[in-house]
């Protein structure tokens, strides 16, 4: 519930950078990352909660623990970059936000490569197998 | 790992130095002292820059311990 006030917040904060925009459209960017920065501060700390209720849950079903942790990260770098990415084309920097987005796709694939990995080899053992 | 709290009432902290910053400017502006007006501008901008670098770092790193990122 905490989260709805976020709402108004977000509300008032771009009617207050939207109004300082004229006099000095330097502080208004100012203002809308801080806000922006705050607000996801904010759902950042609701999730962590969810995501500890998720890995209790996958450790029920037996999931390794390192798995989840890798899907955390993923979603993590998925974050960070988009955050990263906004404040760019916000700024009117399209070129860099794209360039952030490119270096956190090439994380991910980074960090998605053991598990490749390991379906493969569990493909090439169950096949070898069957032969 | 140093966390702050940060509160909601930094966004209205920037902007008022924002409209702070604006107003005297232009009364430097006005009185001719442009080099002094410059400055002001310069230095409200550092203050607000380290103020949303504050929470922009304290964003990073609470996603890098929620999300386990090392």
């Amino acid at each position: 519930m905490e989260l709805l006030s976020l709402a108004a917040f977000l509300a008032a904060s771009a009617i207050v950078s939207m109004s300082l925009r004229p006099v000095s459209p330097v502080f208004a960017r100012q203002t809308a990352f801080a806000a922006g920065a705050l607000a996801l501060l904010k759902v950042i700390a609701v999730l962590s909660g969810a995501l500890d209720e998720i890995r209790r849950i996958a450790e029920l079903g037996g999931i390794a623990p390192a798995a989840v942790s890798t899907v955390f990260k993923a979603v993590g770098i998925a974050y960070l970059t988009r955050a990263a990415a906004s404040v760019c084309r916000d700024a009117g920097e399209t070129a860099l936000g794209e360039t952030a987005e490119t270096a956190g796709r090439v994380l991910l694939m980074l960090i998605a490569l053991p598990i490749v990995r390991s379906i493969a080899e569990a493909v090439i053992r169950l096949v070898n197998s069957t032969l | 790992m140093r966390r702050k709290k940060h509160g909601v009432e930094i966004v209205f902290k920037i902007a008022g130095i924002g409209m702070l910053v604006a107003v005297v400017c232009q009364l430097l502006k006005q009185a001719g002292r442009e080099d002094i007006a410059l400055l002001t501008a310069l230095a409200g901008l550092v203050i607000v820059i380290s103020m949303v670098i504050g929470i922009v770092s304290t964003l990073f790193s609470s996603i890098r311990s929620v999300f386990e990122l090392y």
